[in-house]
């Protein structure tokens, strides 16, 4: 514990440090993004998205590196692609009449076959493991100070259209009746999913972020007495998932991303046993 | 009298099809202020479809539906709805309350007032639900949900209310409670009832409006009102051997309550 504190103050191994804010900052969207994405019980779709992701990135660093498109920064590739996905199954969820679970899991494993097509063409090495399963190490400056700003945006969103974003999330149908539009709602939601998953897939990884978008809500969901509480509770799971995995990680020298999912896992899994018991003794 | 009532919801000769399915072909029906009328039909009939409509979530291919004088999509603010089922999910965390808070929400309102607070509480009253105010949602059993969603639309103070099944998987308490609730608002609100039991609607009906038989080209729906008469003092016998014009179709004549 005490080489991780030391590490985490010294000056000339920043990574720490900004892993630390990476979890700290990241946590306000597993929470807050989270808990919309539980309750709408979109976990799917934001699945899809995030898997989709991949072949953004990997297209990205082909173009880069075959010098097509110079410099160009995977997190760019990802966003095209996040968008792009984000679009199409907003689309066939809004409009298809039926077999929406095949064109969504058609972008989940398409997605991810373009990105390996792409990195297996591309010069050098590329190792997809550090995007699907996350990086610490590639956490820069720039990605803490996209994650603050994605934090303050969807902050100020759901605090000023908090009811709106709740009678929608409960009863879609009943608040387009009352005025408020469903569909454009529920493309808000993909859309920042869609952008938080990109800059969320640095610290967790692809594959990861769908589980930490649900893992912290899922477990507050349990004990949460309205949408308010279940993010702050959410909110607060994934911060204490986010330090505690980093720790874990740091001292045996396991990969963060991976332990902070576990750690959310455990602590879900022993909240639903104990819900399940509370349930059966109460009758 | 109701019949001399003006005309609230009125339906001319309305086609819709979902695709290359056609649902309703020349529905045409009205509806008086203050009347209580069941829309009966099997599943599948287009009864919900007849709902969308009214509620603006559909719009017709041919024909017009105007409701209080103008468009759905207008007047609509103006309904309570009580959907049949809705699909949320069975852990959402929010209380009896906040359910029938939903009902007061206005598209870009930041914060609930006063007046709406008050408004709650007497829904609340109103469905025989203010012990149950702070309790979360998923608690409760199938008829008391069914309730605080009728208390969710009440709480708009609605000129009409329209309820898509509403004593489906509803306990025997639930179900009178809620037809003695909807007594209290007979004639001073309209209520649209839509149900799948084809033979029989509550005592308190007015008249009652049947989705299923084929329209000309035998491709759609129509709508067509049948007699009713009382077999006992809580329910009517719908007789599906018989069409009225839109006229003539009250059991008996309609009184103010």
């Amino acid at each position: 514990m005490g080489s991780f504190f030391n590490a985490l103050f010294n000056s000339s191994a920043p990574f720490l440090r900004n892993a630390l804010l990476a979890g700290l900052l990241s946590s306000v969207l597993f929470g807050v993004l989270g808990t919309v994405v539980t309750v709408k019980r979109i976990a799917g779709l934001a699945g899809a998205i995030s898997h989709a992701v991949l072949g953004g990135i990997g297209m990205a660093l082909f173009l880069s590196a075959t010098g097509r498109v110079a410099n160009l920064s995977p997190i760019v590739g990802a966003i095209i692609f996040a968008v792009l996905a984000a679009i199409v199954i907003g689309i066939v969820s809004l409009k298809a009449q039926q077999r929406e679970d095949t064109v969504i899991n058609a972008i989940w494993a398409i997605g991810m076959s373009i990105g390996v097509l792409f990195m297996a063409k591309t010069p050098g090495y590329t190792d997809p493991a550090s995007y699907l399963f996350g990086n610490i190490l590639l956490i820069s400056n720039r990605d803490l100070i996209l994650m603050g700003l994605l934090d303050l945006i969807v902050i100020i969103l759901v605090v000023r259209f908090y009811h709106q974003l709740e009678a929608s999330s409960f009863d879609p149908e009943f608040a387009q009746v009352k005025g408020i539009s469903s569909s454009l709602v529920f493309l808000v939601i993909l859309s920042v999913t869609a952008i938080a998953v990109v800059l969320l897939q640095t610290y967790v990884g692809i594959v990861m972020v769908i589980a930490m978008l649900t893992l912290p809500a899922g477990t507050a969901g349990y004990s949460a007495k309205n949408m308010a509480h279940m993010m702050l509770l959410a909110w607060l799971y994934s911060s204490l998932f986010s330090v505690g995995g980093l720790i874990i990680g740091w001292i045996l020298d396991f990969p963060v991303g991976a332990t902070v999912v576990v750690l959310a896992g455990v602590v879900f899994l022993l909240a639903s046993l104990f819900s399940m018991v509370k349930r059966r003794l109460k009758g | 009298m109701r019949r001399d009532a003006p005309v609230i919801l009125e339906f001319n000769k309305v086609d819709f099809s979902y695709g290359p399915v056609q649902v309703l072909e020349g529905a045409s029906f009205h509806i008086h202020a203050g009347e209580f009328v069941a829309l009966v039909g099997p599943n599948g009939a287009g009864k919900s479809t007849i709902l969308k409509l009214i509620l603006a979530l559909e719009n017709p291919n041919k024909g017009n539906i105007t409701l209080f004088g103008s468009s759905p999509h207008a007047s609509r603010e103006k309904i309570g709805y009580v959907p049949q089922l809705i699909t949320y999910d069975p852990a959402f965390p929010i209380s009896v309350e906040e359910v029938v808070r939903i009902g007061r929400i206005a598209p870009f309102a930041r914060r609930y007032t006063p007046e709406d607070q008050q408004a709650v509480e007497q829904a609340l009253e109103q469905m025989d639900l203010s012990d149950l105010a702070k309790r979360p949602y998923r608690a409760l059993s199938g008829g008391q949900r069914r309730r605080v969603l009728v208390a969710r639309a009440l709480s708009a103070n609605p000129k009409m209310l329209i309820l898509d099944e509403p004593t489906s998987n509803m306990d025997a308490e639930s179900e009178q409670r809620l037809f003695s609730a909807l007594g209290d608002l007979k004639g001073e609100t309209t209520i649209l009832i839509v149900t799948h039991d084809t033979s029989f609607v509550s005592s308190l009906t007015d008249r009652a409006l049947c989705v299923g038989e084929f329209g000309p080209q035998k491709m759609g729906r129509k709508v067509v009102q049948h007699e009713v008469v009382a077999i006992d003092d809580d329910s009517l016998k719908v007789l599906h051997n018989t069409t009225l014009s839109h006229e003539c179709g009250y059991l008996k004549e309609p009184t103010n309550g």
